[in-house]
């Protein structure tokens, strides 16, 4: 594996010929594959732990708000756009904006946290917890440890957003914007596969 | 050597090496003890062998990792220690601590050790791998604080590395751990639970970073390789252990008492746990393939490229093999897991401080590296403790697999002692491989005297 | 990659996220299962290949990303084809 030569490779990286690595730091691609390793395993073990006692998933999964899911959906995935459009903006030199869209995607996170909560609350208030059941166990562990992803990928974004205010990045500096921001892509990939999953298909 | 005050380090490593010896001859006593049950009985009863063995274990790497940090923290923070007079107090202290308590769990028996030693004030004794005496956890306690108090204050003033901070987090980690060795609830359960946070977390978790700190520093020396690409992956690598080994300490909470999920979370998390393993393993053998000069210790290279590749194997691969909670369901408890401590404990932690202490030692002796004919001798040393330890993770693997068999998965199980004979030709072998391995830290400790042509300090 | 590109792909995915959720009050079926996990899987890819910038990165990256995609939204719809629901 010639994974050395594409660290160092990547530290300035003009990206005007076909790109040979992956945008960001091969260390955070890195990391970012074990967390996808997390979440697959989860998602399987949710899956086949569904098989063995349908009628419960069932039953359970239409007292989830679909609407919330979704409505958390659009806020992750539009959170992602910002964040894709700040990088743009920053590799364009146009900082100001790139700090903008960076404030918006933060946003977008805070409405999804928000939203998340209420949800949480509902179910704490009815009593449910960990132990409720299978259903649940696998509800509140997978979204909460998700939910988690969240926290830390706005803990990125600020610190991003205080750096391009700073002008830390710029055209062929962008190395730590792209891994902080192909970071966020990864929490927002996996409620891709996390909202159908778990309450859209029944 | 760069800074004078470094020198404290080498009553430390010297102890640590004493002290593994003593492990060693311990674990051979108690390996005979399972095929021939009344050697040495009544002197040293097979559970005082045991709690010695795994005692001495704990005691010197913690004089080892001790040693690694005195070492370190003034090369990386690039000024003297701030004692370097409290950090010799402090090993005298430990020292004969220790040396007191060995003393006792040998001479007096535990019930009265722990009559003698106030176990009447606060009940701490008796649970495993926490056997000491109350006067010694406290005496643990000083000696960490003092010592932690010691190394803060040298990087306080000097310079922060990242190698330093996670080496602090680690220590300070380890020493916070170990104060719920004091909680010892009367509710089974909860004081199962909360033992495993100073057990498990211990090893799974901040001694995770020591050894990340460990193998960190010493790549950084033997491979030139720049201090900012290796930070990178040491951060990567302890986040990773730290969300794989924090929830993954759910594997231990699958039969206690605990609630069911934790079956769920401690299977998911630790079958990941072999990631920073991994990581840790690809890091090692990336940034040697990227030296940027040839640093005359051929050994240190190697213990550091073994520590990597024999932790993914004993604590992440022979870790996996039972964490699941199915398969766990039947293992739990055999000489599985006994296979997993021992390659754990001698990949991860055993290993990661000969490493340090094979590249450390030179320079405390004021030369670069040891002579060639001394580095030979070492990296025999290397091969045949490795190569025992994987003959001895197999046979008891081997022992384990049977174990389980015949007593737990059979329609006509076997009793307890029953199993134990038919399985004790696997213990033979452990036990010839086990003096073999003997033979190797004995060779071990002649390459320290091996005279010859070495090079001058850097 | 262009800004109107990427306004382009935003406004896919929130079309895509809307066909989703209207399903979700769908009644359950075999068609209704592939159709939801297909959306999820040209999501993901978009996600993958224009955010992430994997489009046009040397292997294995996008095969890496993209794989894990297919493998965990396979297990799913297999599972979902054993078990459908009641």
């Amino acid at each position: 594996m010639d994974t050395s030569a594409t660290m160092t490779l990547n530290q300035d990286d003009t990206v005007e010929a076909a790109p040979l690595a992956p945008p960001g730091d091969l260390a955070v691609w890195f990391f970012i594959l074990a967390e996808l390793l997390v979440f697959a395993v989860f998602f399987i073990a949710y899956a086949v732990a569904r098989t063995h006692d349908v009628a419960l998933f069932a039953v359970m999964q239409q007292t989830l708000d679909p609407d919330a899911g979704a409505l958390n959906t659009v806020l992750l995935v539009s959170s992602s756009w910002c964040v894709a459009r700040a990088v743009l903006a920053v590799d364009g030199a146009r900082l100001r904006t790139g700090a903008r869209w960076l404030l918006a995607a933060l946003a977008c996170g805070g409405g999804f946290l928000l939203v998340k909560g209420l949800e949480y609350a509902d179910k704490f208030a009815e009593g449910i917890g960990l132990s409720t059941n299978t259903f649940y166990m696998f509800y509140l562990s997978l979204t909460f440890f998700h939910f988690m992803h969240v926290v830390l990928g706005m803990l990125v974004l600020a610190v991003l957003w205080h750096g391009v205010r700073r002008g830390h990045y710029r055209r062929g500096r962008l190395s730590g914007l792209e891994s902080g921001a192909v970071y966020w892509h990864m929490v927002d990939l996996v409620w891709l596969v996390l909202f159908p999953l778990v309450y859209v298909l029944h | 050597m760069q800074y004078q005050s470094q020198a404290v380090a080498k009553p430390y490593f010297i102890a640590a090496i004493g002290l593994f010896v003593g492990q060693i001859l311990f674990g051979l006593i108690m390996g005979l003890q399972y095929v021939v049950g009344d050697f040495l009985f009544p002197e040293i009863p097979f559970n005082v062998a045991r709690m010695v063995h795994t005692n001495l274990l704990i005691v010197w790497l913690l004089f080892g990792f001790m040693g690694a940090a005195y070492y370190m923290i003034p090369e990386e923070a690039e000024t003297e220690l701030h004692s370097p007079k409290l950090a010799i107090a402090m090993f005298w202290i430990f020292l004969v601590a220790g040396a007191l308590t060995i003393v006792g769990y040998l001479t007096v028996p535990y019930a009265t050790l722990a009559e003698l030693t106030g176990n009447d004030l606060l009940e701490t004794m008796g649970r495993e791998f926490l056997e000491q005496p109350l006067i010694t956890k406290v005496g643990i306690v000083v000696v960490a604080l003092a010592f932690l108090f010691n190394i803060s204050m040298t990087v306080l003033k000097g310079r922060k590395t990242s190698i330093a901070l996670v080496l602090l987090l680690g220590l300070w980690g380890l020493a916070v751990f170990f104060l719920f060795s004091f909680y010892n609830p009367s509710n089974p359960v909860l004081d199962k639970y909360f033992w495993w946070w100073v057990v498990h977390l211990w090893v799974e978790g901040v001694w995770e970073l020591i050894l990340g700190a460990l193998l960190a520093f010493v790549l950084i020396k033997v491979t030139g390789v720049d201090r900012e690409v290796i930070e990178k992956w040491l951060y990567v690598i302890i986040t990773l252990t730290l969300i794989t080994g924090i929830i993954g300490t759910g594997h231990h909470y699958f039969w206690i008492g605990t609630p069911e999920y934790w079956q769920w979370w401690g299977s998911i998390f630790s079958a990941l746990e072999p990631i920073p393993f991994f990581a840790m393993t690809v890091f090692a053998f990336n940034m040697v393939n990227r030296r940027r000069r040839e640093h005359p210790n051929k050994a240190a290279t190697l213990w550091a490229l073994g520590t990597g590749v024999m932790a993914f194997l004993g604590a992440g691969v022979w870790g996996f093999l039972h964490t699941l909670a199915p398969v766990n369901y039947y293992t739990h408890g055999s000489q599985i897991t006994a296979a997993h401590g021992h390659m754990a404990f001698y990949g991860a932690y055993v290993m990661v401080v000969l490493c340090i202490i094979s590249y450390a030692m030179p320079v405390l002796r004021g030369r670069a590296a040891n002579s060639n004919k001394a580095q030979v001798m070492e990296m025999w040393s290397f091969w045949l403790m490795t190569i025992a330890m994987v003959f001895i993770t197999l046979f008891l693997t081997a022992a384990g697999i049977l174990q389980v068999w015949l007593q737990r998965f059979s329609d006509t199980p076997m009793s307890f002692m029953a199993t134990q004979d038919q399985i004790s030709l696997f213990y033979w072998m452990r036990e010839w491989t086990g003096v073999v391995f003997l033979i190797g830290l004995v060779v071990y400790i002649a390459s320290f005297f091996v005279k010859g042509e070495t090079r001058a300090a850097a | 990659m262009t800004t109107r590109h990427i306004d382009l792909l935003w406004l896919f995915l929130m079309f895509a996220t809307a066909l989703s959720w209207w399903l979700a009050e769908a009644s359950p079926g075999a068609g209704v299962t592939g159709v939801v996990l297909a959306l999820a899987f040209l999501k993901g890819r978009t996600v993958a290949l224009d955010f992430m910038g994997l489009r046009g990165v040397r292997r294995p990256w996008p095969w890496l990303v993209g794989g894990w995609l297919v493998v965990v939204l396979a297990v799913i719809a297999f599972t979902f084809l054993q078990a459908p629901a009641a």
